[in-house]
């Protein structure tokens, strides 16, 4: 063993019951500064810089692993707070754990308290542009005024028009996507202690004319986790017709509120 | 299969984890320790494709997009 590397999957409190230990026979504890890794050894020519590579471009051992990684991480948070590593993360030794435990250990024991009862779920929003689009020229007067325009025009001004109204759209489109994002957004804050907003993930390619308008991690209180649902489901149905969809997934290892750099 | 994670009316994708699981967490950097960390997540119509920062030097910078968090 004295080897191997050491692949993590969280830090924890307490030793994570049998219903873990038993389908996952080979995790290890690590103990130091008043907290718990839960962890595996590996050998270390499964994570050489070569391998790594080799193995990230294979889509299986990917889906396999990542899966695992986040399986055990999901179990473990089902009885206390979790702070989730990165997938992939590796000790050479159990010393150098324990020297980042001890370092970090007033940080993460505040982390810890910080995620007691309090689960983070993702909520992505799209929205169908065909449609949405539909709805502008039904709907926006600028829309229909300058089409009327273009009808009554001679061709070479009918032309100048067709640009602006391009540019119109294409404005009025921005500004729909803000404010469904926001409205989106706003409604489910109150039910949330903090959020984060990431990186819109753009379509490029998927052939679909959808676009992604909100993709947002909220921490929730436990008790609290079903009024947020509803809440989504409710911003569901009302925004149904208007093209908007939403996504949510959960509840995730607190990625997105765990903030340790190191 | 990923019993764990609720998702609306469908699967957990591949593309739902590593939003999730790659870098993001505590992210560690540091010669005493090795992550895999230093890649890429590429957006191609909401499917996922992976790479090493060498692959997707090597496809070049045109076609990159970043990772979600900056």
């Amino acid at each position: 063993m004295a080897d191997n590397f050491l692949y993590t999957y969280c830090i924890v409190r307490r030793l994570p019951g049998e219903e873990v230990t038993d389908r996952y026979p080979d995790l290890v504890f690590i103990e130091a500064g008043g907290v718990r890794v839960v962890a595996k050894y590996v050998p270390p020519d499964e994570y050489s810089e070569e391998n790594r590579k080799l193995r990230l471009a294979d889509e299986e051992w990917l889906d396999r692993n990542a899966r695992e990684h986040l399986s055990v991480i999901a179990m473990v948070m089902e009885c206390q707070p979790v702070i989730p590593f990165n997938f992939g993360t590796i000790f050479r030794t159990r010393n150098s754990l324990a020297d980042f435990l001890a370092d970090y250990a007033q940080r993460l024991e505040e982390t810890l308290n910080g995620l007691e009862e309090r689960e983070e779920w993702a909520v992505k929003a799209y929205c169908d542009e065909a449609l949405l689009n539909e709805h502008l020229h039904l709907g926006s007067p600028a829309i229909a005024a300058i089409e009327k325009e273009i009808a009554e025009a001679s061709p070479g001004r009918a032309y100048l028009l067709r640009k602006k109204k391009t540019e119109l759209l294409a404005r009025e489109l921005e500004s729909i996507h803000a404010t469904l994002a926001k409205a989106i957004v706003d409604a489910l804050l109150p039910l949330s202690e903090q959020h984060v907003l990431n990186r819109l993930i753009p379509a490029e390619g998927s052939g679909e004319d959808v676009r992604m308008l909100v993709n947002g991690a909220f921490l929730v209180g436990s008790d609290r986790v079903g009024a947020f649902l509803r809440v989504t489901e409710n911003l569901a149905g009302r925004y149904r017709e208007t093209g908007v969809t939403l996504d949510v997934t959960g509840p995730w290892p607190p990625y997105d509120f765990v903030d340790i750099p190191i | 299969m990923q019993e764990d994670i609720y998702a609306t009316n469908r699967q957990v994708t591949l593309l739902d984890i590593l939003d999730r699981v790659l870098n993001k967490g505590v992210v560690i950097s540091g010669d005493i320790i090795i992550s895999v960390a230093d890649i890429d997540l590429v957006y191609v119509g909401l499917r996922v494709l992976l790479s090493s920062v060498e692959t997707m030097e090597r496809k070049g910078d045109a076609s990159r997009e970043k990772s979600l968090i900056p």
